[in-house]
This record gives C-alpha cells, structure tokens and sequence, in this order.
C-alpha cells in the first residue's frame, strides 16, 4: 500500500482549492446529512454494546463521508480524494499483525474481533509533562511492571536548566536525550529490547531527526501522526510519514472525531472519527489504528457520550477490517490516587476491549499537569483490560454504565480531583507506590468485582 | 415591527446573513433604533453560545452565526457611530496560537466565544511569530492578546511572545491572556505578565469578558 503514498498526496497539488472555513462548512453540513440517512444516534443506555446495524451503518457512513469530502491540506488549500476501491485495497492490504520490539520483549499487535478472548497489548503512555527530576524513575517504574508491554515516552519538558521549545537544535538533543533515557530504564529492568509508540508534541524535524536505530527511535517502535482535526493534514504531517515509510518504523495513526467541533456531536465525531480511520490507513499509511471520539470543548474521553462514540468506532472497525487497533483511556479528568481516575479507566476499557481494542493510556488530569501521572494508571488499565476479555458486550455496557453513575456528576461539573504527583505517591527508591494508593486500587477493585467484573487470573 | 424582529431572527438561525440584512433594512426603514437591533442581535447570539455550551449547537453552528452577526455589524455599525452610541463592541481581541503550534479547534472555539460575548476579533490563525503578534498588536491596537499554546514544547515561544512585550514595557498597554492545552495556572505565574484565560472556550471568553469590566488597561486603544 506504501506505493500509493506519493501518488495519492500528490492530489493535494491539483485537487479543487477550498479555504479552511469553507472545507469545514462542507464537511459539517455532509456529516449532519450522514446522521439522518444512516439514523446515529446516540443511546445513553448502550455506551458499550451497539447493535451490529449500527456497526454496520457507522461504517458506511464514515466511508461515505471521506470519499465525498477527502483530505485537506491545509498548505495548499486542496483536497485530497481518494475512491471506495483506493480504500477497500489500503484495508486489505493492511497487516493483521504488527510486530513491535526486539528479542524477548518482542510485542505481537494483533488484530482483535469483538469480545475477542486473547489479551490485549498495554502500551502505558507517560500522560502528563514530568520534570527532570523524577523522569529516569517514572521510566523504570513502567518498566518494571510486567503489566506495561510498552510505553510512549512524554515530550521532553526541560533541557538543560530551560524549558524545551519546538523545532529547535534544544529540542531535537533533548528527544534524543529523553528516549535515551527510556532506553536505559528499560536495560536496568532487564527489558532492552521494550518498544517505544513516538512521538507526539513535538516538531516534524524532531521528529525525523530522532529515528536513529543506534540512539533514537528504532524501526520495531511504532510512531504516531494524528490526524488533524476534522480530515486535514499539512505538509508537516506528510514529511513526518513520507520519513518514516522510507526509515521503515511502524505507522500508527489516531481517528479521533472531536465532539463539539466541525464534527458537531457524539453522532458527528463517530461518523468523522470513522471517516479519519479510512484516511489514516489509505493516507497516512498506518499499520495500527487509534479509534476514538474526544469531548473538545471539557476535553476528555470518558463521558458516557466520548466512550459511546469511541466504542462504536472502535467496534465498527474492528468488526469490518483487520487491522490492530489499539485505544484506551488517553484524556481522562481527574488525577492519579483518586477513586474518579479509577472509575475513569475502568469505564472506559472493559468498553474498548470487549470491541477489540488493545489498551493504551492514560493521561490524569486531561494530560497538562506536571508530575501528575504514575505507572498504576496504566497497571490498572491492563488489570481491568485482562478482566474485560472474559466479558460479552452486554455485560462491558452494563458494568461500564454503573462505573459511569460513580464519576458522570462530577465530571459533568467538571469538578475531578487533582490528586498527587509522582513523586508523593512513589517511593523514588524502591519505586513502590505508597500504601494510599494501593488501599484505594484495592477497594476500587472491589467495588468492580461487586459489579461483575472478576479480576484475571493466569491460572483460568 | 414584531413580524420583522420574528423575521429577523428566523434569518439569523438559519444562518442567511442576506435574509437577516434584508430584515435589518425594514426595521430601520420603519425607523427603529439600531441599537435595539443590536441588542437583539445580541441576545440571539447569546442563545446559540448557550445552546453551544451545552452540548446542542455546534463550532460550525458558532461560525456561521459569528458570519451572520458580522454581516448585520457592517449596516449598523456606522449607524450607530453617527448616532454617538459609540463602539458597538465589548472590546478588541487580538488571537493566535504561537509558534510551533499549528492546533486550531481550541483556539476557533475561543474566537467564537469572544465572538458570541460581543468581541471584535482579530484572529491570526496558527504558528504565529512572535513578530507578527506585535506588528498585528501595534497596528490594530487591541484591549486583549490571547495566546494559544497547545504543547508544552511551545511555552518557550509564549514566553517569546510575551518578551516582546514586556521588554517595551508594552504589557502595562494591553491585556495578555493565555491559554491552550498546556498552560495552568503555575505556569502562567511562572511566565509573568498575563492572566490565565482558563481551561476551556467558556472560561476564556468569562476573563475576557471581567478584563474589561474591570478595565485597568493604559492608553494604546484611544
């Protein structure tokens, strides 16, 4: 499929011209046209187990709606259009199964059906800025656990003494210093040849300047370009993926429909999250998928109408293609030590498992804050993502609506706990998280065990 | 007159700025005030901005009646200037993301917010030097400048913006809010010289909008 890049982003050379506003205009008015011909509609009750009509039904519209309106590049003011058979090829050429890492960490993303039983892959990503201080610590925290398959490092924060700023020599040395850094967090844990999901928040040169297979990003990583919300892209974005087709990295691309946006709603982000799907792996080339639907104007993913819309994608998608998709709790509310970021994380997996989902995340307090996230989210993400393979779809949508009656209040008052850093909640020696924290995962567990859902054990 | 106000108002939602200046034109021919109409005008803006806020109206919903709005501002504007009513806006709103930063959708439902609460605004889109944001600032002369930053790895470009102000002790002249994705309010304090415009579209338009009610800002707008 990798043959078809240069021919297909050429046509943001001679594609018809259109401004910003204008391309948001078409693509708002199309998608409320697609809402009613295909009837989304979003069902508070069924948050996690959607008819297979829907499916159905999202699918074709999210097709439907990046063919009529193609790709924008923002650079140019063209679009780019592609046909159904550009796309159905792009899908089935695409792999079932991408390999990630080396020797004996090597990570198989698989694709995963709907309520498939195999485990999902845990790629915990380092959700918030973390100082210079603790990050050698954080780094060997994750890679200590056993649950964390892999992570995504975070962007560089400081770099010698001053904060790092985009598209600089300071940056790109302080990538290269960040990634070094996992690197040897993960040779002290035993684990050298653990993967790495690049890079996001910083700058295409950086970005290209740091696939380096002696120092840098190597090509069993995988490197992430999102989409541009809603359908655009920019020649930035292609420089970053035409370097990583020719350096030979895994592509993962994120088809993420923002509520409240161009999209419009729940409805609108499903149908456009759906449509950047197709132009993620028909464009940008991607071997992984991310599938989800983001609230813009409160960011997170884990109101009932965000885990709605990212479980039909995710389910429409999986039951449809066979490419791996991977997915989690990425922006969630509250902070780490908190019942609500448990409750946050719980929610939204069993959801995106159970759909076929691998896990990835997560990012406390919508992923801004300093030093506020810790190896357990993402612990916890696998725990309750491990559990969620022994459930049907109707029993992720009840257990997921009871945990939402826990949080929805206080998310809708957009009043989460901050919670505590880092660098309170872990002893930075011996790298245990304080007896707080472990009491709390504790009875959170317990109340989801109440609730049906049975912690994973190896032993069947 | 309530025929025409119903009119009008039926324009302005579905969004025909034409059928909106054509309701305009009535009512002044029949010699109602302009700025009653702003006034109206106003509150139908308001009420999208309301229903945007919950959930029911969407950023392209706020565009297009930002469009509609500006289209009515153009006939009555200089009505009400040769009437002595004065600036119809809240106050002017310089806005851009900084460089290195090509996020947008906060940013344009920041711009639609301002918009709603009454704001002239000037936006400069994404990636925006630091030089464009002070010839755009000494040309157009705002009450506000609102930075955008999105990553953490663009906070030293805000700082850059905000140099260049307050080494011509420029910001004692203008309000510089900041806000996007990776600011709070620490952060904010350690760059000085700027409020924090909040977490989200809402918050932002909300300081902009108790900026001005409580104006302390010198001399450059006169």
């Amino acid at each position: 499929m990798t043959a078809r890049f240069w021919e297909l982003i050429s046509r943001g050379e001679t594609g018809p011209s259109y401004t910003g506003k204008e391309f948001d205009l078409r693509l708002f008015g199309a998608t409320k046209k697609l809402i009613k011909k295909y009837d989304i509609h979003y069902d508070p009750a069924h948050i996690a187990d959607h008819e297979d009509g829907m499916l159905e039904r999202v699918f074709q519209a999210g097709l439907e709606l990046f063919l009529e309106i193609g790709m924008y590049n923002m650079d140019t003011g063209k679009i780019i259009r592609v046909t159904e058979e550009e796309v159905f090829e792009a899908l089935h050429r695409a792999p079932c199964c991408v390999t990630l890492g080396e020797g004996r960490e090597k990570v198989f993303v698989n694709h995963r059906d709907l309520e498939d039983p195999s485990l999902p892959v845990v790629c915990g990503g380092v959700g918030n800025p973390m100082t210079n201080d603790a990050r050698y610590q954080l780094y060997l925290g994750y890679a200590l656990n056993p649950m964390i398959d892999y992570i995504e490092p975070v962007p560089p924060y400081q770099f010698r003494g001053r904060l790092v700023k985009a598209g600089t020599p300071f940056e790109i040395q302080a990538c290269m210093d960040n990634i070094a850094l996992f690197r040897k967090a993960s040779r002290d844990a035993g684990r050298p040849g653990m993967p790495v999901k690049g890079k996001d928040g910083v700058s295409a040169i950086t970005d290209i300047a740091t696939n380096r297979e002696d120092c840098g990003y190597r090509k069993s990583d995988h490197a992430n370009v999102y989409i541009k919300p809603a359908l655009k892209t920019t020649y930035e974005d292609l420089n970053r993926i035409a370097q990583y087709l020719q350096y030979g990295i895994n592509i993962s691309s994120g088809a993420g429909g923002y509520m409240g946006g161009v999209n419009g709603g729940a409805e609108g982000a499903a149908i456009g999250g759906m449509a950047e799907a197709f132009a993620a792996v028909t464009i940008y080339q991607a071997n992984i998928m991310s599938t989800s639907v983001m609230d813009s104007i409160y960011p997170n993913q884990t109101s009932g109408k965000a885990m709605w819309g990212s479980n039909l994608i995710t389910a429409a998608f999986n039951k449809y293609t066979h490419v791996p998709d991977m997915w989690g709790v990425y922006i969630a509310t509250a902070g780490p030590c908190t019942d609500m970021i448990l409750y946050e994380i719980a929610a939204c997996t069993v959801g995106l498992v159970v759909n076929g989902g691998h896990t990835f995340g997560v990012a406390p307090n919508q992923g801004v804050t300093l030093n506020y996230c810790t190896p357990m989210e993402p612990q916890f993400m696998g725990e309750v993502g491990y559990a969620a393979t022994k459930l049907t779809r109707k029993q992720a949508n009840d257990i997921s609506l009871k945990i939402l009656e826990k949080y929805e209040d206080r998310l809708m008052a957009k009043q989460a706990p901050k919670g505590k850093t880092f660098q309170e909640l872990y002893n930075l020696e011996t790298l245990e998280p304080c007896e707080e924290y472990r009491e709390l995962v504790a009875s959170v567990w317990e109340e989801l065990e109440i609730l049906g859902l049975k912690r994973y054990s190896f032993r069947g | 007159m309530k025929e025409l106000y119903a009119g009008i108002r039926q324009a302005f939602w579905e969004y025909e700025p034409e059928a909106a200046l054509h309701g305009l034109q009535q009512a002044l021919k029949q010699e109602e005030e302009p700025t009653a109409l702003v006034q109206f005008l106003s509150e139908q803006l308001t009420e999208i901005g309301e229903q945007f806020s919950r959930g029911e109206l969407f950023l392209p919903d706020m565009m297009m009646a930002g469009d509609v709005m500006e289209s009515c501002m153009g006939l009555l504007r200089p009505l009400l200037e040769s009437k002595g009513a004065g600036n119809a806006s809240l106050g002017k709103v310089l806005l851009g993301t900084v460089k290195g930063d090509i996020h947008d959708i906060g940013k344009n439902m920041v711009k639609t917010m301002l918009s709603a609460s009454g704001f002239q605004v000037i936006d400069l889109g994404t990636d925006v030097s630091t030089e464009q944001f002070f010839n755009a600032a000494m040309q157009e002369k705002p009450d506000i400048i609102a930075l955008s930053s999105c990553m953490t790895t663009t906070i030293p470009s805000m700082q850059d913006t905000l140099d260049m102000f307050t080494d011509r002790d420029l910001h004692k002249s203008f309000k510089i809010v900041v806000g996007g994705g990776s600011m709070n309010q620490e952060l904010v304090e350690r760059l000085g010289h700027c409020i924090y415009g909040g977490r989200d579209a809402f918050e932002a338009a909300r300081t902009c909008r108790n900026l001005m009610e409580n104006d302390q800002i010198g001399g450059m707008r006169q």
